[in-house]
C-alpha cells in the first residue's frame, strides 16, 4: 500500500469516529469517494461487503428466482380484477409498515394451489393462495395473512435462512468478484451463479416449508401492530389462525398462534370494522 | 508540513460531514411532505440519490434533496452509495460508473441461472411483475384506502 493511501485510510478511520460510519469498510470507501482515490474506494468496498447483508439489489434478484421456483409449481391467477386487488390490500399493509418500499416496489399476487397457503420471497414478492382467500371469510383476514407475510420481509426472516456456510461462500464470492468489471470472466461468473443457486435452494426452502416457532411468533406480533396501522382489525389474524387447524399449508400450530394472538391483543385498541371492505370481498372471492 | 496538516483538517472535515448524507437504494424512494407513508408525494428520487440527512422523526429521516426538502423512510437509504453492478438501469449512473461496473447477484448472474434452469417460468414472473409495479402506491391505491376506510382515512367504522 502507498504512503498516500496508508494516510488516507487512516483519515477514513478518523472519519469513522467523527461521523458516524457504521463500518470501518464504509468510513473507507467514503473517504475514498470523497478523495477520488479509486483504490481506496475499492478496499473500502471490498472491506464493507465482507462484513455486510446482501444489498436491496441482490435480494431483489435472489427474490425474483425463488418467485420463479414458486411459480414453476404453483401457477399464477393473473385475472387482473383479482391481482388489483390483492395489491391494493397489500401495498395499504405495506405503506403501514416499516418497510415501506423494496428495491421495485412490492408485488402481491394470487397462486392457483388449494393448500391455505402465503409465501414471502425477498425482494417484496408477496404471494397467496387461492385456498387460503377460500378460507378467509372478510378482506381483514386477508390482510392478516399478508400481513404476517410483511412482517416475515421486515424482519428479514426469507435472508435470515440462508445456511451460515452459505453466507459465508456468498460474502467471500462478493469480496472475490465484486471489484472485478462485469465482462470480465465467464468462469468466474458462472462461479458466482453457482453460489447464487446455493442462496436461492435455502430461501426456497424456507419459504416453502416455514420457519422456526419463534419467528412464525415474531412475525405475529409485527403483522398486529401493521394491521393496526393500516386500520384493519387485528382481531381477524387470531380469528384466520383459529380455523386454520383443519387446513393443510399453514405454518406453525395455528391454536397455539392464535391463542398468543388474542392474548397480545388483549390491550390494545383496534380499529372498527368496515362493512365496504366486506362488500368487495365477497365480490371478489365470488370470482375464485 | 503546514499545508499537509491543512489538507488533514479540510479532508477530515468533509469526511466528517459526508457523514450526513445518505443514499437511496431503493429504485424509486417517494419523497414526503410528511413523516408518514401516507402523506403526499413530492417527487420520486432515483436509486443512489444522494440525499443530505437534516433530522429524524420516528422511521422517516427528514431531508434535503435537489427536488426541496421532505421526508423519507428509514429503510430506504443506505449511509453507503449501492455498487452499480452488471445490467444495472436503474439510478443516477455516470457513463464512468457504467463501465466500471461489477460482478454480484445481479441481472447478469440471473441471465446466467436461467440458462442452465431454462423450466423456470421468468417470462411469467416477468409479466407479474409488469403489471403489479407500482413506484407510487400511496396515490394509486387512495382510492382503494378510502373505500375501505384504512390508511390516512381510517374514522372509526360500524359492524358489519
Amino acid at each position: 500500500m502507498k504512503t498516500s493511501s496508508r494516510f488516507l485510510l487512516s483519515l477514513a478511520s478518523l472519519s469513522l469516529l467523527a461521523g458516524g460510519c457504521a463500518t470501518l469498510g464504509q468510513a473507507v470507501k467514503v473517504g475514498g469517494q470523497l478523495s477520488g482515490y479509486h483504490e481506496l474506494e475499492d478496499m473500502g468496498g471490498s472491506m464493507e461487503k465482507a462484513s455486510r447483508d446482501f444489498t436491496e439489489e441482490e435480494k431483489y434478484y435472489i427474490g425474483r428466482t425463488v418467485a420463479a421456483t414458486l411459480l414453476a409449481d404453483t401457477p399464477w391467477k393473473s385475472a387482473a380484477r383479482l391481482t388489483t386487488y390483492v395489491n391494493g390490500v397489500g401495498s395499504t399493509l405495506a405503506l403501514a409498515s416499516s418497510r415501506p418500499e423494496m428495491y421495485r416496489g412490492y408485488h402481491f399476487a394470487v397462486l392457483t394451489g388449494k393448500d391455505g397457503n402465503a409465501f414471502a420471497c425477498p425482494g417484496g414478492f408477496i404471494f397467496v393462495s387461492a385456498g387460503l382467500l377460500d378460507i378467509c371469510r372478510s378482506e381483514d383476514e386477508l390482510a392478516a395473512a399478508m400481513a404476517h407475510e410483511i412482517a416475515h420481509m421486515v424482519l428479514e426472516h426469507p435472508v435470515q435462512a440462508i445456511q451460515a456456510s452459505h453466507q459465508r461462500e456468498a460474502a467471500a464470492s462478493l469480496v472475490k468478484f465484486g471489484l472485478r468489471k462485469a465482462g470480465e470472466s465467464q468462469g468466474e461468473l458462472q462461479q458466482l451463479t453457482g453460489v447464487f443457486d446455493n442462496v436461492v435452494k435455502d430461501v426456497v426452502k424456507a419459504v416453502a416449508q416455514g420457519y422456526s416457532r419463534d419467528k412464525e411468533q415474531e412475525a405475529d406480533l409485527l403483522a398486529l401492530d401493521i394491521l393496526i396501522q393500516a386500520g384493519y382489525h387485528p382481531q381477524a389474524l387470531a380469528d384466520l389462525l383459529g380455523r386454520m387447524a383443519g387446513h393443510s399449508g399453514y405454518h406453525g400450530d395455528p391454536k397455539d398462534r392464535a391463542r398468543k394472538v388474542s392474548e397480545a391483543l388483549a390491550s390494545r385498541n383496534t380499529p372498527a370494522l368496515w362493512s365496504e371492505r366486506e362488500k368487495r370481498f365477497k365480490q371478489i372471492s365470488g370470482h375464485i | 508540513m503546514k499545508r499537509l496538516s491543512l489538507c488533514c483538517v479540510c479532508l477530515l472535515l468533509s469526511l466528517t460531514a459526508a457523514a450526513e448524507v445518505r443514499y437511496v437504494q431503493v429504485e424509486k424512494a417517494r419523497l414526503l411532505k410528511r413523516a408518514s407513508n401516507f402523506s403526499t408525494l413530492l417527487a420520486l428520487l432515483p436509486y443512489r440519490t444522494p440525499v443530505e440527512v437534516l433530522g429524524k422523526q420516528g422511521a422517516f429521516f427528514s431531508v434535503q434533496t435537489r427536488q426541496g426538502k421532505g421526508y423519507l423512510p428509514e429503510a430506504s437509504l443506505n449511509v453507503v452509495r449501492p455498487r452499480i453492478t452488471s445490467q444495472s438501469s436503474a439510478g443516477e449512473v455516470t457513463s464512468d460508473e457504467a463501465t466500471t461496473a461489477t460482478k454480484g447477484f445481479s441481472a447478469q448472474v440471473e441471465s446466467e441461472y436461467r440458462q442452465k434452469n431454462p423450466d423456470l417460468p421468468y417470462a411469467v414472473l416477468d409479466r407479474l411483475e409488469t403489471q403489479t409495479r407500482c413506484p407510487n402506491p400511496q396515490t394509486v391505491y387512495a382510492t382503494f384506502r378510502k373505500q375501505g376506510k384504512l390508511g390516512e382515512f381510517q374514522t372509526g367504522g360500524e359492524r358489519p
